[in-house]
């Protein structure tokens, strides 16, 4: 969308319901279902893809899922994916099509974790950032001087 | 332990693995070595990386100490430390330096050298000295493997050209044993120094970026610096060009966090609290 990896798929399924949750039965092992859970799923159909190699164009897919009642993010995982298998492919173009970039950006857990990270002290490294604001600083008066 | 969690809260396997990385790391001094990175029970970047390491090295007759900013007390190294405490039990904790036997640390080195006998534990939150020049991990991998840095070099020499000043304040890249540059994780410039032949072994851990690196003890390391313009640490001389001291132990050597007091006056002491308290003891006999 926007230019940054176009895609604009057409939703060719998009579904919300509750799945069964197995587990493997603490004494026998067999899989026995133990709940269920509300899931969203959608799969998209995205524009074809032709090859360098002649080869016959076709439709791609792309797949997304996820936990609770919440279709745009299931849409938007299933974009995602079509966007980075074209990345894998053909070599990302745009940055949703770099797996290091969506991955390490989109998950929680990673993103999160790191920004909760700025409310620790940072006093001794801006300190550090003062030395150098001051001594380019002063460096810049002097030459106007 | 009583409780059903392992000494040190890691299973046996991810120690054995963080092990064999820290091997690796040692052997291939400045290398990023990748490994799988535990999900612990805190947030990634507060320290998980350096956390890892620390429970994996550590063992019953271990004295620990874990500082933060340079100090014991700050809320990180507290944090941390009662959690080593509460899941490695029989170990000692200090926040004397000399006592120490493996030392964690978030933003410093300690003041006084360290010995041989001693590890040198340092959280990272961005291993990659490249990563300002190259988002692409897979671009910076050969980069490093061919110890291409150019593109690091024409930085420097571009703020240079801006600024007539290399502008990197912390976290500046080093070269370690002539091939790998490191990011060594945010310690002031100050205490880049302190990496070069170092008597102790010192490791790196990035937990969010699942790296383990390491400047193996007599090792040699260099700042990046052109042989026309050096490398310069935190100057910290007042308008009379006399080095400034700290307010509370008088030393005219030590990294100092600057602040204004309740008299709205500057004011200037060491950020290594157990320096500054050794010091002070010195003083008064
Ligand atoms: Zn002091």
């Amino acid at each position: 969308m926007r230019g940054y990896g176009d895609v604009h798929p057409t939703v060719a399924e998009l579904r919300v319901g509750y799945l069964p949750v197995m587990l493997p039965h603490p004494i026998t092992g067999e899989l026995t279902e133990a709940g269920e859970v509300l899931m969203t799923e959608c799969e998209v159909v995205a524009t074809y893809q032709g090859d360098d190699n002649k080869a016959a164009p076709t439709f791609t897919l792309g797949y997304g899922a996820c936990f609770g009642h919440n279709e745009v993010k299931a849409i938007s995982m299933a974009i995602l994916d079509r966007a980075l298998q074209k990345g894998m492919k053909d070599g990302p173009e745009n940055p949703s099509e770099d797996p290091e970039f969506v991955l390490l950006h989109v998950d929680g857990i990673d993103s999160m974790g790191f920004a909760s990270h700025y409310k620790m002290p940072h006093y001794v490294t801006f300190q550090s950032d003062m030395d150098r604001l001051r001594t380019t600083q002063q460096k810049q008066e002097a030459n106007h001087e | 332990m009583s409780n059903g969690i392992n000494f040190a809260f890691l299973d046996e396997y991810a120690k054995r693995e963080i092990r064999r990385s820290v091997l690796k790391a040692i052997c291939i001094p400045g290398y990023q070595v990748p490994y799988s990175s535990r999900e612990m029970p805190m947030g990634r970047g507060f320290g998980t990386g350096g956390l890892q390491l620390t429970l994996a090295l550590i063992g019953a007759n271990d004295t620990l100490k874990v500082i933060d900013q340079g100090s014991d007390d700050s809320v990180n190294a507290v944090n941390l430390r009662k959690f080593i405490e509460m899941t490695c039990p029989g170990i000692d904790t200090t926040t004397r330096l000399q006592e120490a036997t493996l030392i964690q640390s978030r933003h410093r080195i300690p003041e006084q050298a360290l010995r041989a006998d001693q590890i040198l534990v340092l959280q990272v939150p961005y291993p990659d000295a490249l990563v300002i020049v190259e988002p692409s991990e897979d671009k910076r991998k050969v980069m490093h493997g061919e110890a291409d840095y150019s593109r690091l070099l024409v930085k420097l020499y571009e703020d240079i050209v801006k600024f007539d000043e290399i502008t990197i304040s912390h976290r500046y890249p080093t070269r370690i044993n002539g091939h790998y540059i490191i990011d060594p994780s945010p310690i002031p410039r100050y205490d880049v120094p302190k990496l070069h032949n170092s008597n102790a072994l010192i490791l790196f851990g990035a937990g969010r970026e699942k790296k383990i690196y390491a400047v193996p003890p007599h090792c040699p390391a260099e700042p990046l610096a052109f042989d026309d313009v050096p490398f310069r640490i935190e100057d910290f001389t007042d308008n009379h060009g006399e080095r400034r001291a700290c307010k509370l132990c008088g030393s005219q050597e030590s990294f100092l966090d600057e602040f204004i007091d309740e008299q709205g006056e500057r004011v200037y002491q060491c950020s290594d609290s157990d320096y500054c308290e050794q010091q002070q003891e010195l003083a008064h006999g």
